[in-house]
């Protein structure tokens, strides 16, 4: 019979640390039956036994929840009927050890059966501290062991006291006056002083106060603005070699199938539809791992806190705040892990706003589209092109700024809003860890996103594959998804563009990226992958309307841009959106709002380059 | 009161309000009781956050979360 337990505790006491020693790669995120919650499940890494499980929790400071996350810890303790008899494991940093008691006291009082873990024992013999844990466990009554994250050293001993039965006591939901806290910090303080010797104290904040006197004054701008072009210029650097290799491994598998089979309509449907879907899918692993690497770096070695403070009051002019900037900063890689990092933020205002405009992030499967419109404006000049592709997500954070001012002008302050950013340590990275969570991450990526895209891609290309004509793929024109543009035709005339175009822009809400490979479909270009760009932008610039007149100009094309840094197309995010925010009237009201305006934009911009330059 | 950065203060009060009351909740899960002594190290730049420390923990808070914290 395999046995349940599960990890409690304050952020930044290294809880997240002790469940991968102990899961080692065996975890998964699970959802909660019934709701939008999830979190994460593993096995007993198989090295230190079996038949045990292990559920980690989101950080709590109280067992009274104030925040989504610390919702999730509740319905983990209370309501799951997996979890809720399940022993607890209490992690508490042995640093702050007096303000942790808090959450002990709370654990007793609602009458939860728990062990727990000190950790940061390194940091403890830094300072010149010793504490008797022999001594602690027997005032409190509850078993209590040290671990050190670095080593693992304590892992075995405390799975080897794990108990093997559940308490039947039933948990009781407890509420907290400020009496209850002034009488939890006398007994805390008195609890510790009982068990604590110190020598000569060290000071173990000396090096983080000294570096913060650099990092969080006004030259910190200087260094948050530099640490954050280097991670995103970075992540262009590492991941385009890897994104490239996946793209031509998938393009010669297709290759394949199809030389194999000629004339076959399934080998035609599984190189062109399904291996070319997956391919939409994978080329963007690469940036949304460098991108959770680097900001499991920022975030294992304290800065992302920091970062977030620094930015608190500016994101507070606009409507925001700095628990907001994580999940924005995610945005940029890809809207479906962004708006899963909302929960940290404890105000439902908040929230909303940044969950708003998080899809309005310059996401990567944007980037291949703005590639190819920015080589048609500026043709040759790479340099320049580099810098209006920077200047764009500068652009897509300042259309966000406005949503968010709009939005902060309807939306009523909640009375949930606090910031109260705890800094911990400045600490070395632990590369392990940090690999293991891009890892997982991705994989979530890759479950979350893969099917909706795949789906939609394969439909999308099937659209185009028939009515078939003698058996055999029909024009464009002919086909569903041609006859689709050609009747949708009068709406995206005003944008300056054909249905050509059109169908390209419907193709894009399989996925964004979509819409370069379908617009080589739709202008009929026959180069391989290599040099498909080259001969599209050669046809864009000849491709006219019937009466002559060209359909690619700087107005139309920037009507485009505008419309892909603006328009909500990626119905994974919408999916995402419906589940995190619990209501499907908010995602789909964002779907339309943020198209209508998409579309509106690129009309403007379209007609009034018409109107002043032609 | 002007508050001088790098020095011991003693939080005398918590204050309350009731427009938003989480404030002094979270302040409590943080920690922060009467009584407490406390070090005001600085203040972030344009109008930021405060950081201040204690044995109990080491936080950046927003202005009006800081203002809460009746210092002696």
């Amino acid at each position: 019979m395999s046995h349940t337990y599960v990890l409690v505790g304050q952020p930044n006491s290294g809880k997240t640390t002790l469940y991968n020693w102990l899961t080692g790669s065996n975890y998964k995120t699970v959802n909660y039956p019934g709701s939008t919650i999830e979190y994460s499940m593993g096995s007993i890494d198989l090295k230190h036994g079996t038949n045990k499980s292990f559920v980690d929790t989101p950080g709590t400071y109280s067992l009274i929840p104030k925040s989504p996350d610390e919702i999730v810890t509740g319905k983990v303790l209370y309501d799951n009927e997996q979890t809720n008899k399940a022993h607890c494991i209490l992690v508490i940093d042995g640093v702050h050890l007096e303000r942790q008691m808090t959450l002990v006291f709370q654990m007793k009082q609602a009458s939860i059966d728990f062990s727990i873990v000190v950790t940061m024992a390194d940091l403890l013999k830094e300072q010149n501290t010793q504490i008797d844990f022999a001594a602690l466990s027997k005032n409190i009554g509850v078993a209590v062991y040290v671990f050190n994250g670095q080593t693992s050293e304590g892992i075995d001993k405390l799975i080897a006291g794990l108990p093997l039965t559940v308490s039947e006591k039933p948990r009781k939901k407890i509420s907290w006056t400020y009496l209850d806290f002034q009488r939890a910090r006398i007994d805390a303080m008195e609890e510790v002083e009982k068990v604590t010797r110190k020598g000569n104290t060290n000071d173990i904040y000396g090096f983080t106060k000294k570096l913060d006197s650099w990092l969080l004054s006004k030259l910190g701008f200087v260094f948050f603005f530099g640490i954050m072009t280097l991670l995103f210029a970075s992540l262009f650097w590492f991941s385009a070699p890897f994104s490239d290799l996946i793209e031509a491994g998938f393009s010669y598998v297709s290759t394949q199938i199809e030389t194999a089979f000629p004339d076959s309509f399934l080998a035609t449907f599984l190189s062109q539809g399904i291996v070319a879907s997956f391919a939409a899918v994978l080329v963007f692993v690469p940036q949304i791992l460098f991108l959770f690497l680097g900001l499991g770096f920022l975030e294992s070695s304290g800065y992302l806190p920091r970062a977030a403070a620094l930015i608190d009051h500016p994101l507070q002019k606009m409507g925001l705040g700095g628990r907001s900037f994580v999940p924005i900063l995610s945005g940029f890689a890809c809207a479906v892990p962004a708006l899963m990092a909302t929960r940290n933020i404890s105000s439902k205002r908040d929230r909303f706003i940044t969950s708003f405009i998080i899809p309005m992030m310059s996401c990567s499967a944007r980037l291949p589209v703005y590639g190819l419109l920015l080589l048609f404006l500026f043709p040759d000049n790479a340099f320049l092109i580099g810098l209006v592709f920077a200047g764009l997500y500068f652009l897509s954070l300042f259309f966000g700024a406005v949503a968010s001012l709009i939005l902060s002008k309807f939306v009523k302050p909640s009375k949930d809003q606090f910031f109260m950013m705890e800094l911990p340590l400045y600490r070395r990275p632990r590369i392990r860890i940090i690999i293991k969570q891009a890892l997982s991450k991705t994989r979530s990526y890759i479950t979350r996103a893969g099917p909706i895209i795949i789906f939609f891609a394969v439909l999308l290309w099937l659209g185009a594959q028939f009515p078939r004509v003698n058996s055999q793929a029909p024009e464009l024109a002919e086909s569903y998804i041609g006859q689709l543009g050609q009747v949708m035709e009068p709406v995206f005339k005003p944008m300056g563009v054909d249905w050509r175009v059109g169908v390209g822009l419907i193709s894009a809400f399989a996925a964004r990226e979509v819409f370069v490979s379908t617009m080589a479909v739709t202008f009929k270009v026959t180069a391989d992958e290599e040099h498909q760009e080259k001969d599209l932008l050669q046809i864009m610039n000849q491709a006219k309307f019937a009466d002559g007149t060209p359909i690619f100009t700087v107005g139309s094309v920037l009507g485009l841009i505008f419309f892909f840094m603006i328009a909500l197309q990626c119905m994974t995010t919408v999916a995402t959106q419906i589940r995190e925010s619990g209501s499907a009237k908010f995602a789909w009201t964002q779907l339309i709002v943020l198209n209508l305006v998409a579309y509106v934009g690129a009309v403007v911009i379209n007609q009034a380059y018409r109107l002043f330059f032609l | 009161m002007s508050i001088e950065f790098n020095r011991s203060y003693k939080i005398q009060k918590i204050l309350k309000s009731d427009q938003n009351a989480e404030i002094t909740d979270r302040l409590y899960d943080l920690g922060f009781v009467e009584g407490l002594e406390v070090i005001v190290e600085k203040r972030m730049p344009f109008g930021g956050p405060w950081i201040v420390s204690s044995t109990m923990i080491y936080v950046a808070l927003r202005d009006e979360e800081f203002q809460r914290l009746e210092l002696v």
